[in-house]
């Protein structure tokens, strides 16, 4: 009876656990990319029907327009597209149609950026509802009408939560889970990580006192809890959408450049790695009651991501490590290829059982999801100068920009559901 | 009747036949340095060359820049980059180091101190590099094991240097080429850290082989080297390696 009872009451659990899970699971329609990284914000597409071969001059070029600096995404919803740029009056939140490229319209968010490495900004655009969230990198985090551009709410992140300018400015992207954006602010005295209502920009909570690190946060749902992973300068933090730290692991104290976001491995390992000669780290989080402990199961120098995030697929790891791209395994940190020469640190996203890298200077290739070895299957010139931004793919167009200008390129299969239905 | 052998003779003997057969496996420093030198096209025409010029393209945080290098037996040095900030230069004349560019804050050229110096010779101006005829130039070698460079195993090597430097070599596995390098540096505001070079697509010139792709990591950043010529014996004017009003 007594068993029946805890039974009874664990399955109640279980479902409440996975209806909350239904409701606040970032939302996505069909083939968009509404945020960095993709719907789930991993690098991973779910589209099929992809071209599995390449015109030897590569796929149909839609448009290639001009662009203002920056190293922001691009977030598609529907037919639109959502990136930042800049030039030397400000920097801009910009809309643009996904099939022309042509400018819908162009919202300045703040004065400009400028550094040694690029002007303007870092943050890629989330697309949530009838709103776009992004933040330049002065601070500013504006929440913008996605149909007209027009502010609904604003707020300098340092001017609230009293973070620091950050030397290569603010590159976080907005992650919204249900009424609710979280970014990595980074200030102090508890005001590193924090939630904001979607609708107002009211502050719901703040978290951490460690300085940020360039990252974002990752939603993931770990031994049936929702929770924010997020890099900050000392830790890797698991954080409920309450605002309750759940568990934290060191990864490189006192690094502040970790802006590659944590990847989860499921059921219960999270993968984090960084640049400036630190590398990678497993933790397996185990769970007893409400608590949650991280344990390492591997660090080693093996991938160490720059500017861009890992992607896994099946098991492994894929990766820049600077600017070698490597597969290994995710459970043990055992290389299984390296690809050395010619990519610098690129980046990369998954799709249809192959990878699309982007070179650092702009060439793309596509390359088979195998760890057996580094299989190239077509590449073609597509940029040039300094790339830096990941690729993105959206109803079988991938659209890739540097500092200068934005491609789009169709991937679809003649006769595929995306193709047929343009 | 079956006779066994007790567990632990058993497994004494498995473990005397796995260290043999490793032993066996495992060739010397000797032949491994030998197979190195070879893999580059043999001592006899290694040493035949006085001069080298070689001429590349460098990318750095997906920038290029002109590169040209010019050497000359035994320990000259003179390396320009041409990139979007201007021309610099990095030389050894035999006697002291010397550069020009922006890293110096400056536009004219500049002495370099005794450490900075030190450096470029351990890790770039030894005409023939450091293994060949390693002990008669003040240099210890020890092989420190096996290890897996990008998924492949290689040699790991430990080179002391006369100077007390250690840099670190992998070699393949089969032809003892140079894949891995580790060598110390220094960085003004870091401390000590581990310069790590990468060597592939090997290409033969006259019959020396060179790698066409070489990659220096310095920290978190790669500074990724492709060659388009390399030229054997050209005339390089003296007065390339000494520092201008030096």
């Amino acid at each position: 009876m007594e068993r029946q009872r805890l039974l009874s009451r664990g399955a109640l659990e279980l479902l409440g656990s996975l209806l909350l899970s239904a409701v606040l699971a970032p939302q996505t329609l069909g083939h968009d990319w509404p945020q960095y990284r993709g719907p789930e914000r991993n690098g991973i597409s779910t589209e099929t029907d992809l071209l599995k071969e390449w015109p030897d001059t590569g796929p149909r070029e839609l448009f290639r327009i001009p662009i203002g600096h920056g190293f922001s995404g691009i977030s598609v919803v529907e037919n639109a597209l959502f990136t930042a740029d800049s030039d030397a009056e400000g920097q801009y939140a910009l809309k643009l149609d996904a099939e022309t490229g042509s400018v819908l319209w162009r919202q300045r968010i703040s004065e400009n950026f400028e550094n040694n490495f690029g002007n303007g900004p870092r943050s890629t655009p989330t697309v949530a509802g009838d709103r776009v969230y992004l933040v330049g990198s002065l601070g500013h985090l504006v929440a913008l009408d996605a149909k007209t551009g027009e502010t609904h709410w604003s707020l300098d992140l340092k001017e609230k939560f009293g973070a620091e300018q950050p030397t290569f400015g603010f590159s976080g992207s907005p992650l919204v889970v249900g009424n609710e954006v979280y970014i990595e602010a980074g200030g102090p005295e508890g005001n590193s990580i924090v939630a904001l209502s979607a609708e107002s920009g009211e502050i719901l909570w703040t978290s951490q006192s460690s300085a940020g690190a360039y990252n974002s946060p990752v939603y993931a749902e770990i031994h049936g809890i929702p929770q924010l992973l997020v890099l900050n300068r000392d830790n890797l933090v698991g954080i409920s959408l309450e605002g309750r730290l759940l568990w934290s692991h060191p990864f490189a104290p006192d690094s502040g450049v970790k802006p590659a976001l944590p990847i989860f491995v499921d059921p219960d390992l999270v993968f984090v790695s960084a640049s400036y000669d630190i590398g990678a780290m497993v933790v397996r989080l185990s769970k007893e009651g409400d608590s949650f402990a991280a344990e390492e199961v591997w660090q080693s120098r093996v991938m160490r991501n720059h500017f861009n995030s890992s992607v896994l697929h099946e098991g492994r790891i894929y990766g820049f490590d600077n600017s070698a791209l490597k597969c290994i395994e995710a459970a043990t940190g055992k290389t299984c290829w390296a690809k050395r020469g010619g990519l610098g640190k690129g980046s990369l996203i998954y799709a249809d059982g192959d990878f699309l890298v982007l070179s650092e200077t702009g060439t793309l290739l596509l390359v088979e999801a195998t760890p057996e070895g580094f299989r190239e299957k077509a590449s073609t010139g597509v940029l040039s100068g300094r790339c830096w931004t990941e690729p993105t793919l959206a109803h079988g167009r991938l659209y890739l920009r540097n500092r200068e200008e934005m491609v789009a390129l169709d991937l679809r299969r003649p006769g595929s559901a995306e193709e047929v239905g343009r | 009747m079956n006779r066994r052998l007790p567990q632990g003779i058993a497994a004494s003997l498995l473990c005397l036949v796995a260290v043999s057969a490793s032993a066996a496996s495992t060739p010397s420093i000797d032949q491994i340095v030998a197979g190195h030198i070879a893999s580059l096209g043999g001592q006899e025409k290694l040493q035949a060359v006085e001069t080298l010029k070689i001429s590349g393209t460098q990318n750095f945080n997906g920038i290029d820049a002109k590169v040209t290098i010019y050497r000359q037996r035994p320990n000259l040095f003179r390396m320009e980059i041409e990139g979007e900030r201007g021309l610099v230069i990095q030389a050894f004349d035999g006697k002291s180091g010397w550069s020009q560019g922006y890293r110096r804050g400056t536009t004219g050229p500049t002495p370099m101190d005794e450490a900075e110096t030190q450096i470029l010779l351990d890790e770039l101006a030894d005409f023939d590099g450091p293994l060949i005829d390693h002990a008669a130039k003040g240099h210890t070698v020890e092989w420190v094991g096996e290890t897996d460079v990008d998924g492949a195993s290689a040699h790991h090597l430990r080179l002391t240097l006369a100077s007390g430097k250690k840099q670190d070599w992998f070699l393949t596995q089969d032809s003892y080429t140079l894949v891995k390098k580790i060598t110390p540096q220094i960085h003004s505001r870091a401390g000590e850290y581990q310069r790590i070079w990468y060597f592939l697509e090997y290409q033969e010139v006259e019959g020396l082989r060179f790698p066409f792709y070489q990659e220096r990591e310095d920290r978190q950043h790669v500074r990724a080297l492709t060659l388009d010529t390399v030229e054997i014996d050209p005339e390089i004017p003296a007065e390339m390696f000494r520092m201008p009003g030096g």
